[in-house]
């Protein structure tokens, strides 16, 4: 068949996931007071990136959710920029 | 059945500025004062709050450890809610009080230990400088009026 990339077909045209650099927590301690690297999980706007962001398992993602939660308590991360 | 609690404040730097000892000591007296013992208590960090506290753009934080049992903590958060001084406080349960903590706490104590200063707050300048210009204009009014309208200001610059 071989379908030029200009004319797609109704069930060629299927959405491209966006692909993202994943940062590099893994191996990181996720606690409230590593400010620097809660900074990378966010964004410019302060919302927390996804898992496909940010490669965490479930369970760690769980933990950054809250280290970022106590840390925007504390006023070291911004609720919203 | 006392445990190990780690405690973080975030401390008015007005408060900070008229002698960090004083400040210190009145954060962690309240540790003591609701049954418990302070194990360790050391400057965290001076910096920009993320968003304004109480018309505050600068904050100290104070990292304490301590013991304490369950109604000393509840005491302890009522207080800390009523506590001018202190902006912001997290209380949360530690396994044991690290090493390197018990370290840091003892190189505060020591005698040549120099706090630095914390640096002016620009907003509160800001602030203090619409006051005077209210003062001159003689209309007290004004001032609910334009403090919020220098909040924006402070946060682009």
């Amino acid at each position: 068949m071989g379908f030029e990339r200009s004319d797609r077909g109704e069930r060629g045209d299927r959405f491209e996931a966006p692909t993202y650099e994943k940062i590099k927590v893994k191996d990181q301690d996720l606690h409230y007071k590593n400010v620097e690297l809660l900074k990378k999980c966010v964004g410019g706007q302060g919302q927390m990136f996804s898992r496909r962001r940010t490669g965490l398992s479930a369970q760690r993602q769980r933990i950054l959710k809250q280290a970022i939660k106590r840390a925007r308590h504390m006023a070291l991360l911004p609720f919203v920029e | 059945m006392s445990r190990t609690y780690e405690i973080m404040y975030l401390l008015d730097n007005n408060v900070v500025r008229a002698g960090w000892k004083e400040a210190k000591a009145g954060a962690t007296g309240l540790i003591e004062k609701h049954g418990g013992k302070v194990l360790a208590a050391r400057r965290w960090d001076e910096r920009m709050l993320a968003y304004p506290i109480r018309q505050r753009r600068r904050g100290t934080y104070l990292l304490a450890y301590g013991e304490l049992d369950a109604d000393g903590v509840a005491g302890l958060r009522r207080e800390l809610d009523l506590t001018e001084s202190v902006l912001r406080y997290l209380i949360l349960s530690a396994e044991s009080v690290p090493a390197e903590e018990l370290a840091l706490t003892q190189a505060e104590s020591a005698a040549d230990f120099v706090i630095p200063m914390p640096p002016e707050d620009r907003f509160d300048r800001d602030h203090e400088e619409d006051e005077e210009a209210e003062e001159g204009a003689g209309e007290p009014e004004l001032d609910e009026a334009t403090v919020p309208a220098a909040e924006p200001a402070g946060e682009e610059a």
